[in-house]
This record gives C-alpha cells, sequence and structure tokens, in this order.
C-alpha cells in the first residue's frame, strides 16, 4: 500500500500488522551493564506491508534507534520476533546476515559518512555495493548506476566526490546506493536530520518517488514530526512500544475541493493494552488511574477523581 | 573496484600506512642487520679466541718416532747390519707426497667443518740436534744442528744462492749414520752467517762415524710470518744463547733431502705431521659440532698411508678453546637476548598500535562495506591488502637499507624475518577489524572485555613471579640457550606495566582532585581526561616502559660490565700502573718515587728459590712448598690502599712479635698461624697473618708466602731483586702521562700495565665491543619505536581532542593551554614509563646477574655488582624526555592532517 490517496488505507495498515515485509512481535531490547538494565524496547509491535512507506517517530531514547538496529540486522534482540522480507533477525547466522545486508535491505544514515565513501564519486558510490553484492552482471552495472542516479536526480553530479555536493545531493546518492542492489525494504535512519527544511522536503520526496517507482518497501525513522506529514502512515514510539499511528489521506470533498485528512490512533496491542497521547492525558489530568467504561461503540476513559495515587494507569 | 578503493583508501590513511610502513621498515632492517651481526660477532669472537693462540697451540698435531714413507720404520739397514763395515748407499726417497695426499684425504674425508678448517697438510721429519765441530772465527763456543727434511722445502723456501739438496750415498749402522760422502744441506742466511758457514764447504760433525755437512745452497723463506715457521723450530735463524760462563751457544736448523732424513735420524727420529687450522670463514653455529669433531679426530689414530709406520695422532688445544668460546657464548647470548627482547617487546606492541591506528583511520570505510554487504573476510582482505602494500616494500627497502649499513651475506633468515616484518603488521591490522564497527556506547557494551583483560593481566602477574622465582631458585648457570632468562625479563617489565597502567588512574584521580581545587582548568581537565578518558591504553604504555626499561637496563649492563671489567683489570694489575719486567734497582725505585706525580711505589720480587712450609695440619705431610713473595710491605699496603680485593694484613708484617717470629701473608698453607719457614738453609718460624686468595698485581698459581722485604733481608738473609714495582699515583686517572716517564727510569725493556687500559683491552674483545653495539642498538631502536608510539598514541586520540578543542576554542582556550591539553595526553604515560622503565632497568640486569655467569665477559674474578654510570643515566633520561617531544610534534603534524580527515568524514 503506498501513499496517497485512498480511504482503505487503515485497513490495509491493519492487514498489514498481521504480516508483511517487516513484522515485529513483542520485541524487546534489554541491555544490561554492571547489574543495571536499560529496556529499550519493551515489547514493540510492528507491521509493515509490502510497498508500504512508514515513517517511525520518537523523542529522543523512546528506543527508535534501537528498532532501526534490530530491523538491520546490526543488533540481535533480547526476545520477541522480527522478521524482514521473510528473513528472521534472531535466527540468522553469519552467511544469512551478509546475504541480508547485500540483497533484502538497503539503509540511509543520518551521517553521509555512514552513507558514503569520501573519496568515491557518486557514481563509484552507487557501483560499490553492486561490486560487493555481484547479483548484477558486470557489463550492466554501470547501466544501473546511471539509471539510479537519475531515478534520484543526482545524475549531474554523478563524477563528484560527496564533499563536492550539497547535503540533500548526498542524501540523495545514499538512497541511490542504499537501493542498488534492488533491495525489498529500504531503512533509513533520520535521513533529513542534517537538512535544512528545503533540502529535506527533496530527499523525502525522492524517498517517496523511490517508494513508488520500485516498490521497495520504506521505513522512515524519524524525531522529526514535520517529516511526518510527507508520510501515508506515521507510527510513534513512547518507551519501547509503539504508541499511536497517523494515517493521512487526501479526501476530495462535496464541492470538489482536495482536502489533506490525518486521523490518529491509539495502537492496541495483543493483549489490549493501549498509550494514552501525552495531550490526553494532560488535558484531562489523567494521573494514577481513571475510570473505563464501556458503551456500546466506545470505551470511555474518565479521571478519577476521588482517590490518592497509587497505581499506574492509562496503558 | 578493490584496486580503486584500495588506492584511494590508503590515501586518506596514509598517516597510519606511513607508520606502519616505518614499522616494517625499522622491524625488517634492524632484525636482519642483527642476524648478520650476531653471527659476525661470533664469528669474531671465534677469530679472537682461535687466532690469539700460537699455531703450535692451534694446529692439529701429530708427533712420531718414525719416519714416514719408510716400510720398517727407523734406521733401515743401509748397506746390511752384517759384520764390518755397512757400504754407503743412495737411500730411496720416502714418497712424501703419496703421504701428504693421504693426510689430505684423511682431512678430506672428516665431516664439515672440520674439514674446511683443517688447511694443507705439512710434515717434517728432524734428527736430535749433532753437536757440530767449531767454525773458526764464527765467535760461538758451541754450535749443534738440527737436521730436517721437509716434504715441501722449496714451498717453504725460496734458493737464494747455490743449490737444493740432493740425496748422497750414507750407511747406517748400530751407532747411527755413518759415511764419509757429504750430506748435502740448505740454510738460511742467518742460519749460515751464525755459523759461519759458506757454499761448497764440509763442516764435520762432533759425533762418531757422522757423515759431515755440505752447505750447497742458501735459502731465504718465502713468508717470514707463515704458521709453519712454529712447527721448524730454527728453521729461519739459530737461537743463540748467551752464557757468560761458557760463551754462545747457538741451535741451528739445516734441511736436506728427504731421502736422506731417515739414515740421518737413525738414533731416533723427530717426526710433525700437522694441519694448520684456520677458523676463518667458519659459521659460528659450527663451533660446538667442530669441537666434538676436533675430539673425535684426537681420539683416533688413523692410518694415512696404507702399511705406513706412521700414523696420525692428532692433537691440538683447539678444542678446549673452541669449549672458552662457547662458554663465554653463552653469557653473551644471555645478555643479547636480553637487550634485544626489549626492543622486540616495545616493536610488537608498535605493530599493534599501527594496526590499530590503520583500522581507526578507516572505520568509516569499513563500515560502510560492511553495511553494504562485505563479508568478514573481505574486510579483513582489504585491510590485510593495504598493511602488505604498504609494509612489502618498506620490508624489502628495510633489507636493503641494513644491507647497506651492515654489508654480509644474505641468508634465509633474514629472508624469513623481511618476510615476517613484511606479512606481521598487515596481519595484526586484520586482526585488529573488530566484529562490531559501530561507534559504542559506553554504558551498553558489557564487562566481558574488561574481565577477559583482568584474567590476562593475572596470569601474566602470576607467570612473571613464578618465571623470576624460578630464575633466582636456579642461580647462575652456564651452558644452553636459556629461555627461561630470555622471557623473565620481558614477563617482569609485561606485568610491571600492568600493574603500572591499573595504578596509574588511582594517582591520576588523586592528582585530579587535588587540582580541582586549583583554578586551572588545563591541569583538571587533562588530570581528568587522563582518568577518564585515556588517550591510550595499555598497549603505548607497555611499548613505551619497554623503551625506558631497555634504555636503563643497557645502561646498566654496560655500566656494570664496565666497573667489573675495570675492578677486574685494577685486581690484575694491583696498583695505578704496574712495572714489570727489569729488576727495579734501589736507584730505580728512588727515581720512581721522585717523579712528579707518582704518590707511592712498592716493589715485589719473588725469589728463584721454592720455600717449605713446616705446619702441623692434619692429614698433610705437614711440608707445603711455597713460592716466597718478598715486598716492601708498608708501601705495598698503602699502594694498594684502594685496590678492590687487596688482602688485608699487609701493613702488619713489618710490625712481627718480639720473639723473632716472621709474620707472613699465606695463600694456599694449610694449618694453624704458627708455622717454620725453610728457605735453602735458613729456617724461621712464622706467623700466619693472613690468608688471601691473592695479592693483586703479582699472578702467582702456586701456594705462596708474602713477607716484608726489610725483616725477611735480617731473618732469611736474602737480598731480592724486585721485578715488579706497583705504583700509586697521586692522580689515580693520570697513568698515559706518567707511564712513558716510568719506562725511562726503569728500562726501555719494561712493561707497564694500567688498570684502565687492560679494561679497556678487555671491553674491546668482540663479545664486550658486540655488547656495547648491541646495546647502543637497542637504545637507538627504542627510541625511535618510542617516537612513533607517542606520535601514534596521540594521533589516534586526535579524533577526540580535536572536538574538544573545538568546543574549549569557542569557550575562549588560548593556544597555549591547548598545547597543555596534549601535554597532559602524554605526560602521564611518560611519567609512568619514566618511573616504571627506571626502576625496571635495575631490575632487569639483576636478574641478568641472578641468572647469568658474567665473568667471561669481565675478565674471571666473581660476579661483577651492578652499577650505573650517572652520565648514561642522565643522557637515557634527557633521551626519552627527547623522545617524548618529538614525538608529540610528530603527532602534531599527523594531527593536523587527520583532524582534516576527520571533519570530513564526518
Amino acid at each position: 500500500m503506498t501513499g496517497t490517496g485512498t480511504g482503505t488505507a487503515v485497513a490495509d495498515a491493519r492487514a498489514a500488522a498481521g504480516g508483511g515485509e517487516i513484522l515485529c512481535r513483542g520485541l524487546v531490547r534489554v541491555f544490561a551493564t554492571d547489574g543495571i538494565e536499560v529496556q529499550a524496547l519493551q515489547g514493540l509491535d510492528l507491521g509493515v506491508g509490502p510497498s508500504e512507506l512508514v515513517a517511525v517517530v520518537g523523542a529522543s531514547g523512546s528506543g527508535k534507534s534501537t528498532l532501526l538496529n534490530v530491523l538491520s540486522g546490526m543488533d540481535t534482540p533480547t526476545a520477541g520476533s522480527a522478521v524482514v522480507a521473510g528473513t528472521d533477525l534472531l535466527a540468522m547466522g553469519a552467511h544469512q546476515r551478509v546475504r541480508f545486508r547485500r540483497t533484502t535491505v538497503g539503509f540511509v544514515w543520518q551521517q553521509t559518512a555512514r552513507n558514503l565513501l569520501p573519496y568515491l564519486t557518486a557514481a563509484e558510490n552507487v557501483l560499490l555495493p553492486l561490486e560487493v553484492a555481484g547479483a548484477v552482471p558486470r557489463s550492466r552495472r554501470a547501466a544501473r548506476v546511471r539509471e539510479l542516479l537519475e531515478l534520484l536526480g543526482v545524475a549531474d553530479v554523478a563524477d563528484r566526490r560527496p564533499g563536492r555536493m550539497s547535503g540533500g545531493q548526498q542524501q540523495r546518492v545514499a538512497i541511490a546506493v542504499a537501493v542498488a542492489n534492488g533491495p525489498r525494504v529500504l531503512l533509513a535512519d533520520e535521513p533529513t536530520g542534517e537538512l535544512d527544511e528545503a533540502a529535506s522536503v527533496d530527499v523525502l520526496e525522492a524517498l517517496r518517488g523511490v517508494n513508488a517507482e520500485t516498490g521497495v518497501t520504506t521505513l522512515l525513522v524519524t524525531h522529526d514530526p514535520a517529516v511526518a506529514e510527507h508520510v501515508a502512515r506515521t507510527v510513534q514510539i513512547r518507551d519501547g512500544r509503539t504508541s499511536t499511528e497517523v494515517l493521512r489521506r487526501e479526501e476530495v470533498d462535496e464541492h470538489g475541493a482536495t482536502r489533506h485528512v490525518a486521523e490518529e490512533f491509539a495502537v492496541l496491542d495483543r493483549v489490549g493494552r493501549l498509550q494514552l497521547s501525552a495531550d490526553f492525558v494532560a488535558a484531562l489530568d489523567l494521573r494514577d488511574r481513571v475510570r473505563l467504561a464501556l458503551e456500546p461503540d466506545r470505551v470511555e476513559v474518565r479521571p478519577d477523581r476521588a482517590g490518592p495515587g497509587g497505581t499506574e494507569g492509562g496503558r | 573496484m578493490l584496486r580503486l578503493l584500495l588506492r584511494r583508501h590508503l590515501a586518506t590513511v596514509r598517516g597510519a600506512g606511513l607508520v606502519l610502513a616505518l614499522v616494517a621498515l625499522l622491524t625488517a632492517a634492524v632484525a636482519t642487520t642483527a642476524v648478520r651481526e650476531v653471527a659476525d660477532l661470533r664469528a669474531r669472537q671465534v677469530e679472537h679466541a682461535v687466532q690469539d693462540l700460537t699455531p703450535l697451540v692451534r694446529d692439529v698435531v701429530s708427533t712420531s718416532g718414525r719416519t714416514p714413507g719408510t716400510t720398517t720404520g727407523t734406521s733401515p739397514p743401509l748397506g746390511g747390519l752384517v759384520e764390518g763395515d755397512p757400504v754407503p748407499q743412495v737411500p730411496p726417497d720416502p714418497g712424501w707426497d703419496r703421504f701428504l695426499a693421504g693426510m689430505r684425504e684423511l682431512a678430506a674425508t672428516r665431516p664439515a667443518p672440520l674439514r674446511d678448517v683443517l688447511g694443507a697438510p705439512d710434515l717434517t721429519v728432524q734428527t736430535r740436534p749433532v753437536a757440530m765441530r767449531d767454525v773458526p772465527g764464527s765467535g760461538l763456543e758451541e754450535n749443534a744442528v738440527v737436521l730436517r727434511a721437509t716434504a715441501r722445502l722449496d714451498e717453504s723456501f725460496r734458493l737464494v744462492d747455490g743449490a737444493w739438496p740432493a740425496a748422497t750415498p750414507i750407511a747406517v749402522t748400530p751407532a747411527g749414520p755413518a759415511g764419509d760422502a757429504p750430506v748435502e744441506v740448505v740454510a738460511t742466511e742467518r742460519t749460515a752467517e751464525t755459523l759461519g758457514w759458506e757454499i761448497g764447504e764440509d763442516y764435520r760433525a762432533d759425533v762418531w762415524q757422522h757423515p759431515p755437512l755440505r752447505l750447497v745452497g742458501v735459502v731465504a723463506p718465502v713468508d717470514p710470518d707463515a704458521g709453519t715457521w712454529y712447527h721448524q723450530p730454527f728453521g729461519l735463524e739459530p737461537q743463540v744463547t748467551k752464557d757468560f760462563e761458557r760463551g754462545d751457544l747457538a741451535t741451528a736448523a739445516a734441511y736436506t733431502a728427504p731421502a736422506m732424513i731417515d739414515a740421518l735420524a737413525a738414533r731416533g727420529a723427530q717426526t710433525r705431521l700437522w694441519y694448520p687450522v684456520t677458523t676463518q670463514g667458519l659459521d659460528a653455529a659450527d663451533v660446538p659440532a667442530l669441537a666434538a669433531q676436533v675430539r673425535g679426530l684426537t681420539n683416533d689414530t688413523p692410518e694415512v698411508v696404507p702399511g705406513d709406520p706412521v700414523r696420525l695422532q692428532a692433537a691440538t688445544g683447539l678444542a678446549g678453546v673452541l669449549d672458552e668460546v662457547v662458554a663465554e657464548r653463552v653469557g653473551t647470548d644471555a645478555v643479547l637476548a636480553v637487550l634485544l627482547v626489549g626492543p622486540l617487546g616495545a616493536l610488537v606492541a608498535a605493530v599493534a598500535l599501527a594496526a590499530r591506528l590503520l583500522v581507526e583511520r578507516g572505520r568509516a570505510t569499513l563500515a560502510v562495506l560492511r553495511a553494504r554487504g562485505a563479508t568478514s573476510g573481505q574486510l579483513h582482505a582489504l585491510v590485510a591488502a593495504e598493511g602488505l602494500v604498504v609494509c612489502v616494500p618498506a620490508a624489502a627497502a628495510g633489507l636493503v637499507l641494513g644491507l647497506v649499513v651492515r654489508p654480509g651475506g644474505l641468508t634465509g633468515t633474514q629472508v624469513l624475518l623481511t618476510v615476517v616484518a613484511a606479512v606481521a603488521p598487515a596481519a595484526a591490522g586484520a586482526a585488529s577489524v573488530p566484529r562490531d564497527l559501530r561507534p559504542q556506547r559506553a554504558d551498553l557494551t558489557g564487562r566481558r572485555r574488561s574481565r577477559a583483560r583482568l584474567t590476562a593481566e593475572l596470569l601474566l602477574v602470576g607467570l612473571a613471579v613464578v618465571a623470576t622465582a624460578l630464575l633466582l631458585r636456579r642461580g647462575v648457570v652456564s651452558g644452553g640457550v636459556d629461555p627461561l632468562l630470555a622471557a623473565t625479563p620481558l614477563l617482569v617489565s609485561a606485568a610491571a606495566t600492568v600493574l603500572a597502567v591499573r595504578a596509574a588512574p588511582h594517582v591520576a584521580r588523586v592528582l585530579e582532585r587535588a587540582l580541582a581545587r586549583r583554578d586551572d582548568l588545563v591541569a583538571f581537565l587533562g588530570a581528568a581526561r587522563a582518568t577518564r578518558a585515556p588517550a591510550g591504553g595499555v598497549v603505548p604504555a607497555l611499548a613505551l616502559v619497554l623503551c625506558v626499561t631497555v634504555t636503563a637496563s643497557s645502561a646498566v649492563v654496560l655500566s656494570t660490565l664496565r666497573a667489573g671489567t675495570e675492578r677486574q683489570a685494577h685486581l690484575e694489575v694491583g696498583a695505578d700502573l704496574r712495572v714489570t719486567g727489569p729488576v727495579v734497582t734501589p736507584e730505580a725505585l728512588a727515581g720512581l718515587r721522585d717523579h712528579d706525580g707518582v704518590a707511592e711505589v712498592a716493589t715485589v720480587a719473588r725469589l728463584d728459590d721454592v720455600g717449605t712450609i713446616v705446619h702441623d695440619a692434619p692429614g698433610t705431610d705437614g711440608r707445603t712448598p711455597v713460592a716466597v713473595l718478598v715486598a716492601d710491605a708498608d708501601a705495598l699496603a698503602r699502594v694498594q690502599a684502594a685496590v678492590p680485593g687487596a688482602p688485608t694484613g699487609v701493613q702488619e708484617l713489618d710490625e712481627p712479635p718480639d720473639d723473632g717470629t716472621l709474620r707472613v701473608v699465606a695463600h694456599g698453607v694449610p694449618g694453624g698461624e704458627d708455622a717454620v719457614l725453610e728457605l735453602g738453609e735458613a729456617s724461621v718460624d712464622v706467623e700466619v697473618a693472613a690468608r688471601v686468595g691473592t695479592v693483586p698485581g703479582v699472578p702467582v698459581h702456586t701456594p705462596f708466602v708474602l713477607v716484608d722485604a726489610g725483616r725477611a733481608a735480617g731473618a732469611l738473609g736474602v737480598a731480592p731483586e724486585p721485578r715488579t714495582a706497583l705504583v700509586a699515583l697521586d692522580d689515580h686517572g693520570a697513568a698515559g702521562a706518567v707511564r712513558d716517564l716510568v719506562r725511562d727510569v726503569v728500562g726501555e725493556r719494561a712493561t707497564v700495565d694500567d688498570p684502565r687500559s687492560a679494561a679497556a683491552a678487555r671491553m674491546s674483545s668482540p663479545s664486550v665491543a658486540g655488547i656495547a653495539v648491541a646495546a647502543a642498538t637497542a637504545v637507538a631502536v627504542a627510541g625511535v619505536l618510542g617516537v612513533l608510539v607517542v606520535a601514534m598514541m596521540l594521533v589516534l586520540a586526535a579524533p577526540d581532542r580535536e572536538r574538544l578543542l573545538g568546543v574549549l576554542r569557542s569557550l575562549g582556550l588560548r593556544r597555549g593551554e591547548a598545547r597543555g591539553i596534549v601535554a597532559w595526553e602524554v605526560g602521564p604515560w611518560a611519567v609512568v614509563a619514566l618511573v616504571v622503565g627506571g626502576a625496571l632497568g635495575l631490575v632487569v640486569p639483576a636478574l641478568l646477574r641472578a641468572g647469568v655467569d658474567l665473568t667471561p665477559l669481565t675478565g674471571g674474578g666473581r660476579q661483577p655488582s651492578l652499577a650505573l654510570d650517572p652520565v648514561l643515566a642522565l643522557a637515557g633520561a634527557a633521551g626519552f624526555v627527547a623522545v617524548v617531544v618529538v614525538g608529540t610534534l610528530l603527532a602534531s603534524v599527523g594531527g593536523r592532517s587527520a583532524a582534516v580527515d576527520g571533519t570530513r568524514e564526518e
């Protein structure tokens, strides 16, 4: 399910959560050192369907980097399951890991240094993964490089080294590098983190273009809520769990005018837990415990004004 | 693509590549040169020991009472041993060429290296000295001639005048050679001149029936300095003994034809077969084998020519000398191993550091490649390829450089070492590619590594303790290669370093706390960074400590050897100057005493007559023959006041008890204090005041007693003629200036020794000189490595530091303060290295002294005590400071480019 425009996005997303290109179930990652445990992921559930473009948004320390490290195969979760494009990340051996990196996923990181080699030109940088993987026949590689650079709109800087490109160009070349071997999944970690607004828009549009053109399932991690506006589905992470989702679509009203609609959903996990957004909690001054009431078509959450604090509520 | 990657990537890590190349170059150059140098040193040790021997000791010699080439041995009855006069006949040629060929073949069948050491064999047969009648006008009272035949007469001599001797008819009777036909001989010009012989003249022997000798030719030696003359006494010139009672006595040698000698030597031939021995070109590693082979030869009596009465019964002093060489080599090797193992350890640390630098610098690239699906193998291969591209040419250049500096043969070992120097950094680089290339969060990484480190360090410390304990318990040994001895100093150094590295943060923390109260950002920040974000860690600290240890222990070892040698030389010479040779007359003694700069002179005489000490020691016959030394006791005590090992009790010799007893200092005399000394007719009660090992400067290897000259004159009635004068100088070091003047006083033939020259001669022996060269090289290598290590340490820390300095500069940090921050990165480690390395510099030689017999190097005596020349110590410390400064400057050059790399890459 890609990007813009259909009214069935919500249903599709639900379908995706049940199975798809990226499927995380109860993902837990605990860092333990010197007897102190840090729970970076606390039972995260996430599903992304084929060819979907999803943004994962979260504040610093929410666990989104850990999630991306797990999905990119650089980190191993403590518990739970994570399957990316049919590869079970928990049961991945060294050979599988190499194959996974070569053909299954592509990465774009925030820093250029992690994406591109400073002493290779844009074309050479794109050629590098082709050479490493060896999946594309030698005779077709040059054409493939050209094709990718054109797709990303950076064919004009093909012979420049990263030091002589703008930040936006660098990131677009980085996207070209990431999708060079035709991966099924593209993971992007704050790809616009170091860019100004205009360049960010360029890069996000490029990502969207690639997603649309190649059908690569794209997961974008960012702390910048503005990015989310370019994406149909945004997943919010808080404290190591997915908390809410925002789905965007365009609607044509009765006057024929197009309007953007964004609906925010809370994520209900498999055992029925959900997170209230901070705004809601603050607005009604919800604390410690709340009253729940089941109505025929909804569940009501009301503050408990009577009782003293003590137990944790709202989750 | 790989080539492109390699080329472009190498260009970005060229600083690290350069360091790696330098390390490889240095390793290859030093290792291969050291191999050649050690081989050369050993060869020189052998040369030094063997070539100082006379050919008489060195050469393989066999003697016999029979003449080779004669079937029946001595005195074939030429003319028949029948009634009446035998008829003179011309004897047949003995065929010595065949005999020499047999000797050559015998040598050739011996195993190498013995067969290569044995030179062209030679043989002589000679008679006992034949008394000759006087030649009027020769001025000789008596003369005797040894008649000799040699197989290679025309190779040893050239004919100056006349002809070579030919065989002539001769008869042999039971009384010896007989006949009237003159025996033809040749002799050297000096011989003919001394004997008064002329060509063509006959000279009669003073022996019944002996045929006369006719000088048919005068010859001259082809090479008067050749070793062959040691085997042919009187061959070059006669020996003339001056006897005041009887006049001059001459003994000469005359050479005759080989055919004649058996008949001439009918009453006792003296046959001498020999192989000249030359150890030039001997591979020093073959010395033990050669010693064994020489023993094999001397224990065997092979036939030279089947059926010949003369067999080879080889004898030589070579085997014993070779054994001494091996013993000396054990000491040298141990010292060398200890000196070289330090730089080796530092080298390994530097290689590890350079490899880490290479990987650190290429980390971003490796991370990108890994993320794009490069396998670990590919990443290792890339780093290894980079290492090889840089190190192979560098190591080859190092080999060539070494060959230029120190030419010599290229051996397989050297090629192997070069390969190791080229491959090791590449391998180390490949090995230091971390599993996880992403930046690590310190709080999220486990403690497993630090546990492994703790275990390794505890193991190291334990090993060091065990090795030291073993070494100390075992004590001094000689013989065999000793891995324990070589490994212990390295283990102790490494253990001390890890302990120091563990302790350093605590010290720095105390420092930090102290400095936090002060209003000095740099000091506080420096101390804080040293504690919390140390620039180096164990590896550079270990390298620096080893560098200082090498320098300090080299200085201590050299100082110890020098002090030990000087002490031993002082003990041997016995004073600031020793004059020996001519009799020191009372006038000469007075002249010496009046000399400028001379503080005191003592004379020592050894009586020609041997005395006997009659004592009451049980288990003996109560009589010990003793040499009697007579000295001016009071002067001797004053002269030797400062001499190490000088006997006590000498000054009491001229204050004997009143009962007429003579007080003596004795060596090798058993029994109690009271004894009787008999000398000639005299017999006197003696009291042994002290028992000593030796009297410095007076080498006596038999039991002796030392008595005061004045007392001895009264008690024993002797007036000795001293031939030894021991001189104390006002300025102990001024021996050189006084030496020549002393000769003027005592006589030209006097031998003047002084401890300094004797020690210098000892120090210039190949072993000690080789150790000095090795120590200097080790220090130089340690210096270069120190510079590299400091530079690498700072360059490795450069990215972090640049970030910090960037922040601090924006807060208004001044340039000088920035330099202070850099100084704090290296300063604490430099101090640790100086303190720990300096201490180890004393410990390592102490271990060496505990484990190795150093006396073959110092000239004997007792094991030298540790010493440290303050000049060397100061020079070493100054050198280390210079090394740190140069390394810091180098890093500031490399660091600037690294900072540029850093900002571009991040």
